[in-house]
């Protein structure tokens, strides 16, 4: 799991990197994003029972507010 | 490695076909020999619920119910009481390698209580005792835990694996994929229409009671507007009343000065008219003091001794009397239905739940005793005493009077004035009512406006209905905010309003960030994700064709994973054969297993329940020098024609040095004929493994 964990870090980071050059997240948010959706890969796969909703919430949130409020990403 | 692990023992106690069987197991190859139905697809079906922490009941509820085949149905019970016989149970006893690479000792243990039905798990942790359920590693947890799909790969029967194979789509394979790689739990988290972003984002979206996060975020933020004006209109206006009435005041003073001074002349008429103002004035203030006083009592239920509160006093009374605690209702009926026993102690019957359902019928729902209860609020914090209402009313009744008996004497002192002061007196009362009238509007308005009084802002309706009885909560569609229709006026409440609009609007303004949080998360884990399974894929791939063409088939065929078909065969002109042979496609298994291994970063013990099914010999030979010895352990469940097929096609893989030989069977059974019973026993690597029973027919 340890080595599907590493190659999942560098694939978040690549996609990271390629939201900036779309928009969706500033260049100076780049780190912080990158850190947070290591969190909540690295959390959801190390636990029995996965992330804790109250947990993930949280974290959303604060990717939330370094995103673009608004951008209809994903659509 | 993630997961390493090597199975000790299995321990199976009144279970199926068996009474009291344990198997040691070695490292290497261990090959069980037993007839069929002696219970080799229990001990296959064990350890996989074992693995996967899924009971292996018969309901799909954790209760092994009332089929009777779960006890061991022997005649030969000697070694146990009946009490022995209440419980079956498994014992599965792994050693397990931590993260630091050391190995640790495990026990799981899955049981049957038979009186109460149960089938529950029970975990032996290394230097923490005995706990129950299934606490497995984390490692072991996060590769098999409720990952059935994954422990099919390592733990399976040879002829249902080619079943599987044949009809796997690529949903499955995809499914095994992402349970050997850990991503399961990842792929559920971004799920776009019921993964746990979306239901965690939806769950805020119902506690705000709102459809979607951008209607609501913009009627609350406007709404919040709407309320700072009000209350910045409101709080000009108490000014601007305020100072008007007071001007109101001083003028109607002024001519009520001027009026005084208009005297009659009459020193002695002017002095008893004095009197008699004076008079009046008390009486008009103590009207206005008993009409407050009135007003509230009135506004308390316990006084109004209107039908309804008569009848809910009654029936509160009747439910004293028959002990019933206060608060007893259809509820408390309709739970206790719902119980195994009264509250009594009795156990309950059908009859008796018909009775109570019947019963409960005559009592009060939840919302009737809410009322109740609110009344005897009300009734417990009355200051006002019934009574009250009737003597405030004799008491106003009378003050009406004396005002009148008053106005009569005045009326009659007046005319004793000259005309020409009569007429200017009668000027200015006219331009001081008109004057009243208007500070009594005013000072109504002021009240509504400033009151903080929340009997008082209920009873005039101030709050527009926006205040409900808990006192707290507010009707967002009633204060006026959507339309400005008669908007509430009262600041006291448009404060109230303000301040729970400024909470929506700040948890709107969280689930705005939750949802657009949400969805990026969705799109960078999600291609992520995708990618890396692509290169496992890949990977697996490759292994699982190398293995594959190591194994010497009657078909040439190369095998692929395919994303909608899952396994399927090509053969040399690139063509896609729909299937391959039984002895192919279990090759193709075994190819897959080896794939899977090392994709999962696993190391398991294989084991498979007649692995040679459908294979020929050549085939045989092919996969035991290929696939049995790539696994630190093995374990082979086998009857005698398959042991007399590997005997033949490659000796050296039963002999003592490759192999733990293993024979279960029945203790007094004679080695021919139909299966029999009686207690198991067991013996390793005697001579008898090679004799033991060979059906009718086969024997040489």
């Amino acid at each position: 799991m340890d080595d599907i964990k590493k190659e999942l870090k560098k694939e978040i980071e690549h996609t990271c990197k390629g939201l900036v050059q779309t928009g969706y997240i500033e260049t100076e948010n780049i780190e912080e994003m990158i850190k947070l959706a290591n969190y909540l890969m690295s959390e959801t796969m190390s636990s029995a029972y996965g992330i804790e909703d109250s947990d993930l919430r949280d974290t959303l949130i604060r990717v939330g507010k370094i995103a673009k409020i608004g951008t209809e990403v994903g659509q | 490695m993630s997961l390493k692990f090597s199975i000790k023992s299995l321990h199976i106690i009144n279970l199926r076909e068996m009474e009291d069987v344990k198997i040691d197991f070695q490292k290497g190859n261990n090959f069980i020999l037993m007839r069929n139905g002696y219970g080799k697809t229990t001990i296959l079906e064990i350890i996989k619920s074992m693995y996967t922490g899924k009971l292996l009941c018969d309901n799909g509820e954790g209760i092994w119910g009332p089929n009777k085949e779960a006890k061991y149905g022997g005649s030969e019970l000697d070694s146990y009481s009946d009490d022995d016989l209440s419980e079956s149970s498994a014992e599965l006893e792994m050693e397990i390698y931590n993260e630091q690479g050391g190995a640790e000792t495990w026990k799981l243990w899955q049981r049957w209580d038979h009186e109460s039905g149960e089938n529950y798990f029970q975990t032996m942790i290394p230097g923490k005792g005995h706990e129950e359920g299934w606490k497995l590693p984390l490692n072991f947890s996060n590769k098999l835990k409720d990952n059935e799909a994954f422990a099919d790969v390592f733990a399976f029967d040879a002829e249902e694996a080619v079943k599987m194979i044949r009809k796997q789509k690529g949903d499955e394979i995809r499914n095994a994929f992402r349970e050997i790689t850990s991503t399961t739990r990842l792929f559920d988290l971004i799920k776009e229409n019921d993964g746990q972003i979306v239901k965690v984002f939806y769950k805020d979206l119902d506690k705000l009671n709102l459809s979607e996060v951008d209607t609501g975020a913009k009627n609350y933020s406007s709404w919040l507007h709407k309320v700072d004006k009000l209350i910045l209109e409101n709080e000009a206006w108490s000014k601007k009343l305020t100072s008007k009435k007071d001007e109101n005041q001083r003028i109607h003073d002024e001519k009520k000065k001027k009026w005084d001074n208009l005297g009659s002349g009459d020193v002695e008429a002017k002095e008893t008219e004095k009197e008699l103002v004076k008079e009046e004035d008390e009486l008009l203030n103590e009207l206005k003091d008993k009409t407050i006083e009135l007003l509230i009592s009135l506004g308390n239920p316990g006084n109004l001794q209107v039908k309804q509160w008569k009848k809910t006093y009654e029936m509160h009374n009747v439910m004293f009397e028959a002990k019933i605690p206060e608060g007893v209702g259809k509820p408390f009926f309709q739970d206790l239905c719902n119980k195994h026993e009264c509250v009594c102690g009795e156990l309950m019957t059908d009859s008796m739940r018909e009775y109570i359902r019947k019963t409960a019928e005559n009592y009060l729902g939840r919302d009737e005793l809410d009322l109740i209860k609110n009344m005897q609020r009300e009734i417990r914090e009355n200051k006002n005493p019934q009574e009250d209402i009737f003597e405030l009313g004799e008491s106003i009744s009378q003050i009406k009077k004396d005002l009148k008996v008053n106005a009569r004497k005045l009326r009659a002192i007046r005319k004793k004035f000259n005309p020409k002061i009569q007429q200017e007196r009668g000027i200015l009362e006219e331009e001081m009512r008109k004057l009243r009238d208007e500070i009594e509007k005013q000072n109504t308005k002021l009240e509504e406006i400033i009151s903080t009084d929340p009997n008082k802002i209920r009873a005039n309706n101030w709050d527009k209905g926006c205040i409900k009885d808990t006192g707290t909560l507010f009707s967002i569609s009633k204060w006026g905010g959507k339309n400005n229709k008669n908007p509430v006026d009262n600041l006291y409440t448009l404060r109230r309003i303000q301040k729970t609009l400024k909470q929506k609007v700040s948890t709107t303004e969280e689930l705005m960030h939750l949802e657009t949080g949400g969805r990026v998360i969705q799109l960078i884990l999600g291609i992520a994700a995708e990618n890396v399974m692509e290169e496992v894929k890949k990977d697996t791939q490759r292994v699982m064709s190398e293995s594959f063409h190591d194994v010497p088939i009657v078909e040439d065929y190369d095998i692929k994973l395919d994303d909608e078909r899952g396994i399927i065969f090509i053969n040399r002109r690139k063509e896609i054969q729909k299937k391959g042979s039984v002895g192919t496609t279990l090759v193709a298994a075994y190819s897959l297993i080896n794939g899977m291994k090392q994709s999962g970063e696993v190391e398991i013990p294989l084991i498979v329940d007649s692995p040679t099914a459908g294979l020929d010999n050549t085939s045989t030979q092919g996969v035991v020098e290929t696939f049995w010895n790539q696994s630190e352990q093995a374990i082979f469940i086998i009857e005698s024609g398959e042991r007399d097929k590997i005997s033949l096609q490659v000796p050296d893989a039963l002999s003592d040095e490759k192999s733990e030989r293993i024979l279960i069977r029945r203790k007094d059974e004679k080695s021919t004929g139909a299966n029999q019973k009686g207690k198991m026993i067991k013996s390793y690597n005697s001579e008898e493994f090679f004799t033991y029973y060979t059906p009718k027919g086969k024997r040489e």
